[in-house]
């Protein structure tokens, strides 16, 4: 059993343990607080998609949208109505879906071991049968119909689309008509014998919370002494080395222009997640000091016209992708595409300068502990990184040493990187 | 905890004092009569003052001088409650001892709290054009890109059609068909009348010397005499003659349905926790009836929920329609709400109700943002903070009875429908 007490300068202490029955366990005890938040997940998303299992060669290949529908069907229990049990504790439960793990979390205010045993029930006893595909696969044909209608959304995996040629990060989550129609029980099966082990599960905790009761429950319960060994998958990687597809473009019912682009950005072969997660934070802190609210680039570009308060930019890097997006509204959209190049282009050339360097640093590490006022924001957080093997107190340490000299050389990076544009534009107006 | 109230002749001091939060939050708030007149200044008014001060006159320059105090965050909003509008400068900021270097953080607060709402860069004695141009572009194209959302698109719809005559068909966020007749000087009109006129409260909830607090307040809060009234509940209404079916066609997969609901309940009567109960029986939950029938057992519906608005008591239903099925499910919801009486509410839902609104009002605690949230409420509807105790006793002592006589309060008012002609099966 291996074990970590995480004590912080912020006053919080992280409890680590991984158990010996492969479930890694994080708690963050607060004390104060009445709500108690839970997150149990797997490394189970829309992007594991082709699969070894131990030391067989062949791949299985997973239809796109299977863990989100095995998501769904974990509260589809013939036997047990899973959401009433919760609720009747007072608990309220739910459960997402990205692409590199499935979660389902539940928060109470009342006894969390009683709300744990039915988390640990609805997992245990989850059961495949004809009619609950059935009836699962007509919600989700309906969630898929509701998100056509979000633009946001659709642009997103537009861009995916665009950017990649054969990355399964582009699956849509839900996965298509035609991906649910390959689902069936042999394939829920094996994704759920191969993924919903203990060796896979990390269970994050924040609250008042008794360790040793938690402990004690976790030992003496059946979804951790699994009868069928642990299948050992591994999701194959590999970076996606096409150029990207041409740019789209889609005429809708809009009162704005919407812009998104990408940045193709590739991460170093072999970096740990530890290493990846920094990497995000400078190509992010690298695009806030030009495309920031406090940088002079963007507020020339406010006072052109050319972007309004809608402006965004994300980053993500991951061992097999990474890219930065930029989303605009606009009124004119060439002209706030060229000008978005424009900025990318000349980023080389632009200075990071140390004093607004380190006020973006007491930024970043003010949100950090703000983030513990929050029992509920505190446990996503842990999750967020937890799930992905980062320390986020040594990540955060990592930032408070950064200087200027460790982000100016990316600049060159996401100056040089291909850039993809998806465009959502008006119809023209009728007359 | 502990609270405490000072009066600056008339306006008001409240200090929430606990320890239990890593964080700050003061929240200076203008209360006056929401009215069509004026709705546009008010939502631009905390977007201009907040883009520029004397002593940082560009959004820029606040936002740098916000990020160097560890992140502060300064958020203003307008809002609607009763037939009040609220005008809202809020400040979230680290409590020093958790710094990594010695910043006086209170003192920061109050004084940019102060040059935000009291001395905004000027030119001429007006409103920087430049800026007041810029910041009425954004809420204009905020205000279009809303129609990008059909939910909330929709919304603003059903409030226009169910409320032809009354002030809730406005969004505090500012009206398109008026807004850009908007000039600096009607701006300024208003922001005097703001400072003259409006009553005055500020909220100060976290670990704070109270002492202190006190004196920094004396410039934020100037003494009001001979206030006006202010009313919480908005008892607008109309004549009531059958309800009104609305049809409108958008580009849209999925159909959008909204069916709204008049109760005449308001936070002050008698049967307003009977109606919060039946509202979670009825579709604030997965476990509610609505959601029961028509998504698990219909499988008409991905997303079905109501919404309560406690001052204006009215409920909507909000559903996602498979495009052909809107009849059905309009049927559906109708059938469920006729049959939503003593015989069908059963001990378990009423329980389960019960159980979900105790954990909220538990949960309000439990964030900085909701204290002051639920303060705020407390002193409108109570005039005194009430204890949560006292909250989850009232939800406990709510009867089957109780909950029917709410149930039969409903009225259907307007069913609106949002659909693609040309798709559908």
């Amino acid at each position: 059993m291996s074990k970590t007490d995480h004590r912080t300068a912020i006053g919080e202490n992280i409890h680590y343990r991984k158990l010996a029955c492969g479930l890694r366990l994080v708690i963050l005890p607060k004390p104060n607080f009445t709500r108690k938040a839970a997150t149990l997940c797997v490394p189970f998303g829309s992007a594991t998609s082709k699969v070894r299992l131990g030391d067989r060669s062949e791949i299985v290949t997973f239809p796109v949208g299977t863990a989100h529908f095995l998501e769904h069907m974990l509260f589809e229990s013939e036997r047990d109505n899973i959401t009433r049990r919760f609720t009747m504790l007072g608990a309220t439960v739910n459960a997402y879906t990205t692409y590199n793990r499935t979660a389902v979390y539940f928060s109470t205010t009342n006894g969390l071991i009683e709300a744990l045993t039915v988390l640990f029930d609805m997992i245990a006893g989850a059961a495949f049968t004809a009619s609950g595909i059935a009836k699962e696969k007509a919600i989700i044909g309906k969630e898929i119909d509701l998100y056509r209608d979000d633009f946001e959304q659709q642009m997103y995996y537009d861009l995916l689309d665009v950017m990649y040629r054969d990355n399964p990060i582009k699956n849509d989550i839900a996965g298509d008509e035609r991906s649910l129609a390959e689902i069936d029980k042999d394939i829920l099966d094996l994704a759920f014998k191969a993924y919903y082990h203990p060796e896979n599960m990390l269970l994050v905790l924040s609250g008042n919370i008794d360790i040793a009761q938690v402990e004690a429950r976790i030992a003496n319960h059946p979804l951790f002494h699994p009868d069928k060994p642990f299948l050992g998958p591994r999701k194959i990687t590999e970076m996606d080395a096409f150029a990207p597809n041409p740019d789209r473009e889609r005429v809708l019912d809009l009162k704005t222009d919407l812009i998104l682009m990408g940045i193709k950005l590739t991460p170093d072969a072999g970096m740990s997640e530890q290493e990846l997660a920094l990497a995000e934070i400078k190509h992010a802190l690298l695009l806030d000091n030009v495309f920031g609210k406090t940088a002079d680039t963007f507020r020339n570009l406010q006072e052109r016209n050319v972007v309004n308060n809608a402006f965004d930019f994300s980053v993500t890097c991951d061992s097999a992708f990474g890219h930065a997006m930029l989303f605009a509204e606009s009124k004119k959209i060439d002209t706030t595409i060229k000008a978005l190049r424009d900025v990318l282009a000349s980023l080389p050339e632009i200075p990071v300068v140390a004093m607004n360097f380190e006020v973006q640093k007491r930024k970043i590490i003010g949100n950090f502990i703000q983030i513990f006022d929050s029992v509920s924001r505190a446990n996503a957080i842990l999750t967020d990184h937890y799930a992905r093997d980062v320390d986020v107190f040594s990540l955060i340490e990592s930032i408070g040493r950064l200087e200027p000299a460790d982000i100016e050389p990316l600049r060159q990076e996401l100056a040089a990187g291909p850039v993809s544009v998806v465009r959502y534009v008006r119809k023209p107006r009728q007359k | 905890m502990t609270f405490e109230t000072y009066d600056f002749d008339g306006s008001k001091l409240y200090c929430l004092k606990t320890t239990k939060f890593k964080t700050v939050l003061l929240s200076l708030r203008f209360i006056g009569a929401f009215s069509e007149a004026t709705i546009n200044e008010r939502a631009l008014l905390p977007e201009v003052l907040s883009g520029a001060t004397r002593k940082l006159p560009s959004r820029q320059k606040l936002q740098q001088h916000l990020d160097y105090l560890y992140g502060m965050e300064l958020g203003t909003s307008t809002q609607k409650l009763g037939l009040q509008s609220i005008v809202s400068f809020d400040l979230g900021f680290l409590n020093e001892v958790f710094l990594p270097s010695p910043t006086d953080m209170l003192g920061e607060a109050f004084a940019l709290l102060g040059d935000v709402v009291f001395a905004p860069k000027l030119i001429n004695g007006k409103f920087m054009k430049r800026l007041f141009e810029q910041e009425k572009r954004y809420l204009i194209e905020e205000l279009e890109a809303e129609y990008h959302d059909k939910a909330s698109y929709c919304y603003q719809r059903i409030k226009k059609l169910m409320f032809p005559d009354e002030l809730f068909r406005f969004s505090p966020r500012g009206e398109l068909t008026t807004l850009s007749a908007l000039t600096g000087e009607m701006l300024l009109a208003a922001y005097r009348s703001l400072l003259d006129c409006d009553r005055r409260q500020l909220f100060a909830v976290g670990d704070f010397d109270t002492e202190r607090v006190r004196q920094l307040a004396r410039r934020l809060l100037a003494p009001r005499k001979n206030q006006a009234d202010i009313c919480w509940a908005d008892r607008e209404t109309k004549p009531l003659s059958g309800v009104n079916t609305v049809c409108e066609s958008g580009d849209v997969n999925q159909s959008r349905l909204i069916v709204g609901y008049r109760t005449g309940i308001h936070p002050h009567d008698d049967l307003y926790y009977p109606l919060l109960v039946l509202n979670t029986i009825l579709g604030d939950s997965d476990q509610a009836k609505l959601f029961q029938t028509i998504r698990e057992h219909g499988q008409l519906s991905y997303d079905i929920a109501t919404t309560h608005i406690p001052d204006k008591g009215v409920i909507f239903v909000f559903a996602g329609v498979e495009n052909g099925s809107e009849t059905a499910v309009v049927e559906a919801i109708d059938r469920v709400i006729a049959e939503c009486d003593a015989a069908t509410i059963t001990d378990e839902e009423i329980r389960m109700a019960k159980e979900m609104l105790r954990k909220r009002v538990l949960e309000s605690d439990d964030a900085i943002g909701a204290n002051l949230l639920r303060l705020f409420y407390d002193l409108c509807y109570h005039r005194r903070p009430v204890p949560l105790v006292e909250t989850i006793a009232k939800i406990d002592q709510v009867t089957l009875a109780d909950i029917v006589k709410a149930k039969d309060a409903l009225v259907k008012d307007t069913v609106y429908i949002y659909r693609n002609p040309g798709a559908g099966r």
